[in-house]
């Protein structure tokens, strides 16, 4: 259900509620000491909280993580709170809800969408004393594309580590371009190539209709066509939000025009497309990593990947997923053992293995159970050498709403102008509170 | 609870009698008090805490900036300025007095007419499956109905838009077009809400004196007019219950709309009340929010006022 119900409390009662029970902790148990780095001793008694997200395929990896934590440091009681994700939005605000509530976990899972949100409330404690002392933290590092600790970092300090990031690339159905007699285009395909081979691969009708692209529609799956047209929704800096740029207007009608113009994706509101895809009701689509374990479940294997289509420009986007350690956490070096283990080689193998992502090291990446499926596993790594970021300022828990609000609107039918000019003003008022 | 005193208990001469016996009375009196408030403290508290202090919280948070991680910031009454401008706040607004007029309208309609027609002679047993079924929705959660309401206004595999094209309508997208959106919230809010209307208008119906039916029959009055001149005045009070609590109660609706549109297309169905979810749980901006939950409150409060005024006017206390 992805729904969620925060009830009727909406109004006053809840915002009393919550007025009663924000206390904000400020305390700061900074890990930040120049000494040379000592672990905690094996015998420690401790609890410590984490608060992570993800498929089942995720929650597996995490629950392993834990009972090994566990082997090391037995008296160490360790809380794996468990989000299964709808959208970053939600989780982020579920998150800035228990910090208010003074009950921030120790160790915190977010994303580049949430990072600056996180960074702006103080959510986090800086990581620069482990990362200086602790050997073990230089070695992961290096095996580190240097794009995905970028992100991570504000006005000199660390405050993230990252375990696994998704790049949005093409999935295309091996079997139907066989039957069309359709060749894998090259890696330097451009928007109209795309459109004509969604053109020749949408057929049929009724029961039988299949659609040539079904259309990942959500901001992190529409981004790609901003990009690769060299727009963005916000300016490089974060502070302004350019939803009503020309070149932005022009990539949302191209995108709308699949469906209303063109025909060749279904109508996004109710179509799954990870269901349409892997059911052969589709023969393209656009994902990340994410969705080839729930291909491998369904036992669906004839597909590849292709790099994003060229509008202007070849780029896609990227999004990292990162641990931090919270500022009010009363247990950071037993946080940080922890997050060494969340992101070591070890565990990144296993995030190759269960293939909810693309582990963040250099080593898991290329290793050859990651590569193995499908055919083109490498471009998933490759792809960050031309993709960015995922714009997230501070207020993208207002931004991704108001932009899907305003591709609602204009899926329906109304005017890209006017449906954008409002989510503009809303992200504006947004950045500037 | 009024505290009267047996009249043999009661001092010859007030003023001496009082001071000579003030112990045995103020007891008495003290301990039926007592009694009393420990009666009435759960409602009492349950007020205080559940309903006057959140209140009080919101008026005061109105008057703030507050994000929830940050203690609140004292600005006036910026929050209140501000919905001034907000187009998205005047347009969950407009939605919302659609919603009233149409739950207003719908909801007693079909209730009423629900009512009407359950009671008729009918046989016990089918009045009591009609009723049942009638106020089934009510007794069900929305967000597993939602499910299947979602299904049967899908476009193109929905059965509403079979039936409409089999009768050679057109196919409407009910939950994406920004009219039909509307349209499909008032359907499964009618849907859910008409049951409990008729309930009650089928316990004031019950309560019609037969005699006096029986007597403007005799008198020559035809059924219309007996409904227009006799139960209608008659049920005034059930029908005075229901447009007050349909009022309030679409004034807040909420879940059906999440569950079926999550507010969309845009903001085309969103309600006042989403609004105000989406700006304190989602924006984090509880001074805004609360702002606007301040001006809900007395929207609804003077509603409510005023059909208590006009009550006097059209409801029979009889």
């Amino acid at each position: 259900m992805r729904t969620t119900i925060r009830a009727t409390v909406a109004a006053a009662a809840a915002t009393a509620l919550l007025a009663l029970t924000a206390c904000g902790g400020t305390q700061s148990a900074g890990p930040a000491n120049d000494d040379p780095y000592s672990a905690p001793a094996k015998d420690v008694t401790a609890t410590i909280s984490i608060s992570n997200w993800g498929d089942p395929g995720d929650k597996v990896v995490y629950d392993g993580v834990a009972a090994r934590f566990k082997e090391k440091y037995p008296n160490v009681t360790v809380n794996n709170n468990f989000t299964p994700i709808t959208t970053w939005t939600e989780y982020v605000n579920k998150l800035v809800t228990q910090a208010a509530a003074g009950q921030a976990p120790d160790v915190i899972n977010i994303a580049t969408e949430g990072v600056e949100l996180g960074l702006s409330n103080e959510l986090f404690a800086p990581m620069d004393g482990f990362l200086k002392n602790d050997p073990q933290a230089k070695s992961l590092r290096e095996n580190i594309d240097p794009k995905l600790l970028e992100g991570f970092s504000k006005s000199g300090s660390t405050y993230l580590m990252p375990n696994t990031f998704n790049t949005m690339v093409i999935y295309y159905n091996t079997k139907m371009f066989e039957a069309a007699g359709i060749q894998r285009p090259s890696d330097d395909w451009t928007w109209d190539d795309f459109l004509a081979i969604a053109k020749k691969l949408t057929t049929g009708s009724g029961a039988n209709k299949v659609y040539g692209f079904a259309m990942p529609y959500y901001s992190f799956g529409i981004t790609p066509w901003l990009y690769s047209n060299g727009t963005s929704m916000m300016s490089n800096d974060m502070n302004t939000a350019q939803l009503t740029d020309p070149k932005l207007q022009e990539t949302v009608g191209w995108v709308r025009d699949l469906v209303t113009k063109h025909g060749v994706s279904p109508q996004p509101k109710g179509a799954d497309p990870y269901q349409l895809f892997p059911a052969g009701k589709a023969a393209m689509t656009g994902a990340g990593h994410f969705v080839t374990g729930g291909f491998k479940a369904a036992g669906f294997a004839d597909y590849d990947i292709l790099p994003w289509p060229k509008g202007s420009t070849k780029s896609t986007v990227f999004g990292a997923g990162a641990f931090a350690i919270s500022k009010t956490s009363k247990n950071p070096e037993l946080s940080w053992e922890f997050i060494k283990m969340l992101t070591d080689q070890q565990t990144q193998k296993k995030w190759a293995d269960a293939g909810a992502a693309v582990p963040s090291t250099k080593t898991a990446a290329s290793s050859p159970e990651f590569l193995a499926s499908p055919k083109h596993a490498a471009e998933f790594y490759n792809s960050l050498s031309y993709a960015k970021p995922v714009a997230a300022p501070r207020a993208y828990n207002v931004l991704d709403p108001a932009f899907m609000r305003a591709m609602d609107e204009i899926m329906s039918g109304q005017d890209i102008g006017t449906s954008l000019q409002r989510a503009q003003k809303d992200v504006q008022e947004a950045l500037k509170q | 609870m009024t505290l009267t005193v047996p009249p043999t208990q009661l001092p010859p001469a007030p003023a001496v009698g009082r001071r000579g016996r003030p112990g045995r009375i103020s007891t008495a009196r003290r301990q039926e008090a007592l009694t009393g408030y420990a009666f009435t403290a759960p409602t009492i508290v349950g007020f205080l805490v559940f309903v006057l202090g959140p209140l009080v919280a919101a008026i005061y948070l109105s008057l703030t900036k507050y994000n929830i991680l940050t203690p609140p910031k004292f600005i006036g009454i910026d929050n209140y300025v501000r919905m001034f401008r907000d187009e998205r706040l005047a347009q969950t607004y407009g939605n919302t007095v659609l919603y009233v007029g149409a739950a207003v309208v719908l909801i007693n309609g079909f209730g009423l007419l629900f009512a009407v027609l359950i009671n008729q002679r009918l046989p016990k047993a089918l009045t009591y499956v009609f009723r049942s079924a009638y106020f089934f929705p009510y007794l069900v959660a929305l967000v597993y109905v939602s499910i299947i309401w979602q299904a049967l206004f899908q476009k193109d595999t929905g059965i509403l838009n079979y039936y409409l094209t089999a009768l050679g309508g057109e196919k409407i997208d009910w939950l994406n077009s920004s009219e039909f959106a509307k349209v499909s919230v008032i359907i499964v809010d009618t849907w859910r809400n008409a049951g409990f209307a008729m309930l009650i208008f089928v316990a004031a119906l019950q309560e019609v004196p037969k005699d006096m039916v029986e007597a403007a029959r005799m008198d020559g009055a035809n059924e219309w007019q007996i409904f227009c001149r006799i139960v209608m005045p008659m049920i005034s009070q059930a029908t005075f219950f229901n447009i007050t609590m349909t009022i309030i109660g679409a004034f807040q609706i909420y879940e059906s709309i999440i569950v079926l549109t999550r507010g969309g297309p845009g903001d085309a169905s969103r309600s006042v009340v989403m609004y105000i979810a989406e700006v304190a749980f989602n924006k984090f901006d509880m001074g805004y929010a609360s702002a606007i939950a301040v001006t809900l409150f007395l929207i609804i409060m003077l509603v409510t006022l005023a059909q208590f005024r006009l009550r006097k006017s059209w409801v029979n206390n009889e």
